[in-house]
């Protein structure tokens, strides 16, 4: 009896767990019809827009429309910028600070502990890019965010983890440090690279408010600023008072959506395994 | 009367040739790092003087005059203050009940299925959101829910008056946090899971000899097993009790909402840079929250550990 009687728990879970998973996708699903449908048909309003004149007419808009392009080199630029310089800075830091006898370690330590708990905050910060010349540049996407501390010591964590003869031994036979970070030590840190590039691609990939603080010219808006960009003019009534957007229309902004998002969705399932270790290794306590 | 000095001298020297330069390298690596911390994180908390002063680009940072506690005296006496913090607590308080619950109850459900390819993929799905930004996301809200979207048109059609979804104030906190859940749920479970993962499968298997039956198991083994993750995690959202997705109330806010939607990191932006350019009184606001941020992480701690010597941060 007992035995039934969780059998149907399970099956009442697993209904749950796949409405979940509906309701997860279901977004998706509506933004990828409607950039297929013509407008005319959206506009028919159902929950799910499917359309019998299926074409691609708002994705040919979305490759040529210039502001558009423009803003998904900006993406582009900042996401490898953004992730190389990210990958570099955290390698270098992690791998001094894996050194289990640095003299000093201590207090590099403290100084960038102190940074997680407590931070100067958003016009302090603004301030300093401003007086380092970077406002307005697409430098101030990338460089203030080019450590994320808690990535940083996850890696330290992976560097700590492997083996310490291996790098005895490249030092003993003359080694430089540089070449057994670069040659010996990243080659053997593949998931947690792997893990850290996502972490550190989405975030420049989706980073949004920092480009409405540091940037002020249009042709330097990420992807992100011009998606917010034509909802805004959808949802105002003075529709197009900006000149550079391209037509306020659902089927464009669902298809510019589908093309910011795509490149995301097409990656992290493969990097699933990666980033859940990743995850709980830096969460666990201790 | 020198000697005693030089000896020091060479003994630092010595020292220094010893224990330092063999990490010479080390050290030279760590420089973009330093530079890095220095430039973007102590060189704003250096910026926070001007939250006791007058700013002005003219004098700059040092230069302009000092006015103490003036505009932290401002701001808690206008009458922002208590809307600010009143939207902000609340939503706090929202989070607290709804929104950290859920990953761990979504957590014990996908811990419950038995079949693995069911439960990778329920698990995929889930964090899926989580690589979403909250732009792409206000657009998907506003496809479904505005006045001419989706669900409106349905509810139209039914026979029903459209609902203004995301222009009336008493719907947005619900959109803010079910949508904060819809995104994150998912990929919080995955600390849960793996605190579940380890629980040891005999614990299971003696309970159920002795007649435990699947609530007890819950209630007996599994809970108390993810309880010191469930702390730890409690803990840490302490830190941001004050800090309600600055990204997100950016992605969600508009103006017809603005009364039950501005929070404090919003109100810093708007008095800071969107409106005015109130950089002085706004890096006070920003410093408050800091502060009782702080605050609230050290007593939290603290109590924790009254009542569990294990379970605090530190």
């Amino acid at each position: 009896m007992v035995k039934k009687r969780l059998s149907v728990w399970q099956m009442l879970n697993y209904i749950i767990l796949f409405l979940i998973c509906v309701t997860t996708i279901y977004p998706f699903i509506y933004l990828l019809l409607s950039s297929f449908s013509p407008i005319e048909d959206i506009l028919k309003h159902t929950l799910l827009p499917v359309s019998k004149n299926f074409n691609i007419d708002a994705y040919r808009y979305v490759f040529q429309d210039s502001s558009i392009l423009d803003a998904y080199k900006v993406t582009i630029f900042i996401t490898v910028m953004g992730t190389a310089i990210g990958l570099l800075m955290s390698a270098l830091g992690a791998y001094v600070l894996s050194q289990p006898k640095l003299p000093g370690k201590k207090l590099f330590m403290g100084m960038i502990i102190v940074t997680m708990v407590f931070h100067g905050g958003m016009i302090p910060s603004f301030l300093v890019v401003r007086s380092l010349g970077l406002y307005d540049s697409l430098w101030a996407l990338i460089l203030p965010t080019s450590i994320n501390t808690f990535w940083m010591l996850i890696m330290r964590n992976s560097f700590q983890s492997l083996p310490a003869s291996i790098s005895e031994s490249a030092r003993i036979d003359g080694c430089s440090e540089f070449r057994i970070l670069f040659m010996i030590v990243l080659p053997l840190s593949g998931p947690i690279l792997a893990t850290l590039g996502l972490f550190y691609g989405v975030n420049y990939w989706n980073m949004y408010s920092n480009a409405v603080i540091y940037i002020n010219s249009s042709e330097k808006r990420p992807l992100q600023m011009l998606i917010k960009a034509m909802y805004q003019s959808a949802s105002s009534t003075m529709e197009q008072s900006d000149n550079m957007l391209p037509p306020a229309v659902e089927n464009l902004r669902a298809a510019t959506i589908m093309v910011a998002t795509l490149p995301i969705l097409c990656v992290y399932p493969f990097l699933q395994k990666y980033f859940v270790k990743g995850v709980t290794v830096g969460a666990v306590k201790g | 009367m020198s000697t005693p000095i030089r000896t020091r001298n060479k003994g630092v020297a010595a020292d220094f040739r010893k224990k330092i330069l063999p990490y010479k390298a080390f050290y030279i690596m760590f420089i973009p790092v330093i530079i890095y911390y220095v430039v973007f994180h102590y060189m704003p908390m250096c910026g926070i003087l001007i939250a006791f002063k007058d700013f002005s680009f003219k004098a700059g940072i040092f230069g302009s005059d000092w006015v103490g506690f003036e505009h932290f005296e401002k701001f808690l006496n206008n009458g922002d203050f208590w809307i600010v913090m009143k939207n902000t607590v609340l939503i706090s308080l929202l989070r607290t009940v709804f929104s950290f619950p859920a990953p761990i109850i979504l957590a014990l459900m996908i811990n419950e299925v038995k079949h693995n390819a069911y439960k990778r993929a329920v698990q995929t799905i889930t964090y899926l959101p989580h690589f979403i930004s909250w732009i792409v996301i206000s657009g998907m809200l506003y496809s479904l829910f505005s006045g001419s979207g989706a669900v409106n048109s349905v509810i139209t059609k039914l026979g029903g008056n459209a609902v203004g979804f995301l222009s009336e104030e008493k719907y947005y906190r619900v959109f803010f946090i079910v949508s904060a859940i819809w995104k994150e749920a998912g990929y919080s479970a995955i600390i849960y899971l793996a605190a579940l993962s380890g629980v040891d499968q005999q614990l299971y298997e003696a309970a159920s000899l002795d007649g435990a039956n699947g609530r007890q198991q819950l209630f007996h083994i599994t809970l108390p097993s993810i309880a010191s993750t469930v702390s730890t995690m409690f803990i840490l959202s302490f830190a941001n009790v004050l800090s309600v997705g600055f990204e997100q109330t950016l992605a969600l806010i508009n103006s017809s909402v603005m009364n039950v939607a501005e929070v404090i990191d919003y109100y810093v932006y708007r008095v800071g840079l969107l409106q005015a350019n109130n950089y002085s009184y706004s890096t006070a606001v920003g410093l408050f929250k800091s502060i009782i941020s702080l605050a609230l992480v050290l007593l939290t701690n603290w109590g924790a550990k009254k009542i569990d010597e294990e379970s605090g941060l530190w």
